[in-house]
C-alpha cells in the first residue's frame, strides 16, 4: 500500500468477500460491518494520497472479538441478553487502531464463558482445518478467522486461556500481554481482575506490530498500568543466546496429550541448538490453578454479570412487577448460569471462596516470581489436547481443564505467547511460552527466533483453500 | 461440605436466575463437584496480606469525564420516561 501498488479498499474488499464466503463453513463472525469497514478503508486511501503520515497497520482490515466495544456496531457478547445491543462508543483499543478497517465482529463464547465457542447464542464455531471440530475458546471466531485467512488479525481477550488456547487449536500466534498493558476500557467485563485484550496474528511479527498500536497507560481502566512501552518491532531478533529457558517438569509429564508434550521438547531441543540455556524446572500447582481460577472468574462473573437485569440497557422481559422483570431478564445460557450460580455461593454467606482462591493466587504468583528469578521464560504447551470434535460432549470440569496450562499467567498477571510448534492427526499443537511481567519484549525475541526456524505457523488449513 | 437443595434455591434467588426445579437439582450436583474439586487449596499454605489485592494498589481512576450523555445513555435503556429509565412499578397500590 505504501508503494502505491494496492489500496486499503482493495485489500478491505478482498477479505469482505472471503469473510463472507466462508462465513456459513466457519461462523466466525457474530455481524459483518462491510460499511463501516470500507469508509475506514476509503478514508485511509484518502490520506495515504495526501502524503499523510500513517500507522504501518494503516488499512490493514482486522476482526474484533464481541466482547469488546465498537461504536455503533452490535456488541453481543454471543449472547441472547445483548442480542440487540449496539455499543455507543469505541473500547480504547478500538480506538487506537481506528485506521484499521472493520470487517466484523467475531464469534465466541457467550460472555466468554468457555473453551470451546459451543456455548454462542449464534452458533459454534468451525475450526478451519477440520469444521467438525472446535476452534477453542473463548475468543474461537478470533482464532479462526485469522487462519482461515479471513482476516489479517483480530483482537481476542483472556481471562484464563482465551487467546492462547484457541490459537493453539487453529494454528495461529496468540499474544496475552501483562495485566495492565492494554486497557480494558470498552471491554465487556468477565473477571475484572483476570481479563486482558490481546491479538491473534498470523506471526509474531504481526504481534509486534498490533501491540505497539494497543499498549500504554489509559485513565479510563483503573488497571491500566504506568509503564513505558518498548519499541516491538526492535525486539525482533534471530537470537535466544543466553536466554534461560524453563520447562516445567510436572507439566510436561502429564500431559495427557503426548504429541503435544513431544512436540514442546522438540521445541525445547532447538531453542538449545539456536543458543539458549534450557532446564527442568517445578511447576506443579496446575490443579491448584484451575482449582483458584474457578473461584475467582466465577464469583467475579456473578457481580459483573449483575447489571444484566433488564433496567438501563440489553434485553428486558415484560412483567407488571420488578423483581419478575429482573429474573426473567437473565436469559443466558446454560454454562453462564453454572458458573454465576458458582460464583453467587462462593461470594455467599456460607462460603468462602473469593478469599480462598485469592491467597492461592498469591502463593501460585509468588511462586513463578521464584521460578522467573532461575530462568527469563517458562516453555510449556499451550494447552492440554489438539483441537476436539464439535459433538464431544466434555463435562464442565473437563472443559475448564483446556486451561489448565494458560490460568497461572493470568493469576499472577504475566505475558504469554501461543506459537504453532507441530502437527498432530492434521490438526496444529500449540506453546506457550511465559515472562515476568512487562516482559513482552522477551517473548517477542524467542517467538521470532522459533518462527524464523520454523514453518508451523507457515501452514494453512486445507479445508478453507 | 454438603451443599443443600436449599443453598442451591437460595443462591439462584440471590443471582436472580430462572432455574426450574430440575435444573436446581442438576445444579446442587454441579456446585458439589467443584467445591470438592476445590478443597484441593487447603493444602497450600495462607498467605499474608490482603488476599483480595491481586496486583498492588489500583491505579486512580478516570478523571471522571463524561463518556455518554444522558440522550446516549436513555437511548440504550428498554424503557424511558421523562429523563429516567422507567421500570415496573415498585411501590404497590395501598
Amino acid at each position: 500500500m505504501q508503494a502505491g501498488r494496492l489500496t486499503a479498499t482493495e485489500l478491505t474488499e478482498y477479505y469482505l468477500e472471503r469473510s463472507e464466503r466462508l462465513q456459513p463453513t466457519i461462523n466466525g463472525y457474530i455481524s459483518l460491518t462491510r460499511d463501516k469497514a470500507l469508509a475506514t478503508a476509503c478514508h485511509v486511501d484518502s490520506l495515504r494520497r495526501q502524503n499523510r503520515e500513517l500507522s504501518p497497520l494503516a488499512g490493514i482490515p482486522m476482526a474484533v472479538k464481541d466482547n469488546i466495544a465498537v461504536r455503533g456496531a452490535a456488541t453481543t457478547c454471543a449472547s441472547k441478553v445483548l442480542a440487540d445491543y449496539i455499543s455507543p462508543y469505541d473500547a480504547t483499543a478500538v480506538e487506537k487502531l481506528a485506521h484499521c478497517p472493520l470487517l466484523g465482529k467475531a464469534n465466541m463464547d457467550e460472555f466468554a464463558m468457555g473453551s470451546s465457542s459451543l456455548t454462542s447464542a449464534f452458533g459454534p464455531v468451525a475450526n478451519p482445518w477440520d469444521s467438525k471440530r472446535s476452534p477453542g475458546g473463548s475468543s474461537g471466531g478470533s482464532a479462526a478467522l485469522v487462519a482461515a485467512g479471513c482476516a489479517p488479525f483480530s483482537l481476542g481477550t483472556d481471562t484464563g486461556g482465551s487467546i492462547r488456547q484457541p490459537a493453539a487449536f487453529c494454528g495461529v500466534t496468540g499474544f496475552k500481554p501483562s495485566y495492565g498493558r492494554v486497557s480494558r476500557r470498552g471491554l465487556l467485563p468477565l473477571a475484572p481482575s483476570l481479563d486482558q485484550i490481546g491479538t491473534l496474528t498470523r506471526s509474531v511479527e504481526d504481534a509486534a506490530l498490533v501491540l505497539q498500536e494497543i499498549c500504554g497507560y489509559d485513565p479510563g481502566d483503573p488497571a491500566s498500568a504506568r509503564q513505558d512501552v518498548p519499541d516491538f518491532s526492535a525486539c525482533l531478533v534471530d537470537d535466544v543466546s543466553g536466554l534461560a529457558l524453563g520447562l516445567p517438569r510436572e507439566i510436561l509429564e502429564s500431559c495427557p496429550d503426548s504429541s503435544t508434550s513431544e512436540a514442546v521438547e522438540e521445541a525445547a531441543r532447538k531453542f538449545a541448538q539456536a543458543g539458549a540455556k534450557v532446564s527442568w524446572v517445578s511447576m506443579p500447582y496446575t490443579d491448584e490453578s484451575l482449582a483458584a481460577y474457578m473461584l475467582i472468574a466465577t464469583a467475579e462473573a456473578a457481580s459483573s454479570l449483575a447489571r444484566y437485569d433488564g433496567v438501563a440497557y440489553g434485553y428486558r422481559h415484560s412483567s407488571s412487577t420488578l423483581e419478575e422483570m429482573y429474573t426473567g431478564s437473565r436469559i443466558f445460557g446454560a454454562e453462564v448460569r453454572r458458573r454465576l450460580m458458582l460464583g453467587t455461593y462462593n461470594l455467599g454467606p456460607d462460603c468462602s471462596g473469593y478469599e480462598l482462591g485469592q491467597q492461592a493466587r498469591k502463593h501460585i504468583s509468588r511462586h513463578l516470581e521464584e521460578l522467573f528469578s532461575q530462568v527469563d521464560l517458562l516453555l510449556l504447551p499451550a494447552a492440554p489436547y489438539i483441537a476436539f470434535p464439535l459433538e464431544e460432549e466434555l463435562d464442565p470440569l473437563a472443559m475448564y481443564y483446556n486451561d489448565v496450562y494458560s490460568i497461572p499467567a493470568n493469576l499472577a498477571g504475566l505475558p504469554a505467547l501461543a506459537l504453532p510448534c507441530g502437527e498432530s492427526r492434521g490438526l496444529p499443537i500449540g506453546m506457550q511460552m511465559m515472562a515476568p511481567r512487562f516482559r513482552e519484549d522477551v517473548l517477542l525475541r524467542a517467538g521470532y527466533t522459533w518462527q524464523c526456524r520454523s514453518d508451523w505457523h507457515l501452514r494453512r488449513p486445507r479445508e478453507v483453500e | 461440605m454438603k451443599i443443600t437443595p436449599e443453598q442451591v434455591k437460595k443462591t439462584a434467588a440471590m443471582a436472580k436466575l430462572p432455574l426450574a426445579d430440575d435444573e436446581l437439582a442438576e445444579m446442587a450436583g454441579q456446585l458439589q463437584e467443584f467445591l470438592d474439586y476445590v478443597k484441593v487449596l487447603k493444602k497450600l499454605p495462607s498467605g499474608t496480606g490482603s488476599p483480595l489485592q491481586a496486583f498492588g494498589a489500583p491505579g486512580p481512576a478516570g478523571q471522571g469525564e463524561a463518556c455518554l450523555s444522558q440522550e446516549e445513555v436513555l437511548a440504550l435503556a428498554p424503557d424511558s420516561s421523562q429523563g429516567m429509565v422507567r421500570v415496573p412499578r415498585v411501590i404497590a397500590d395501598e
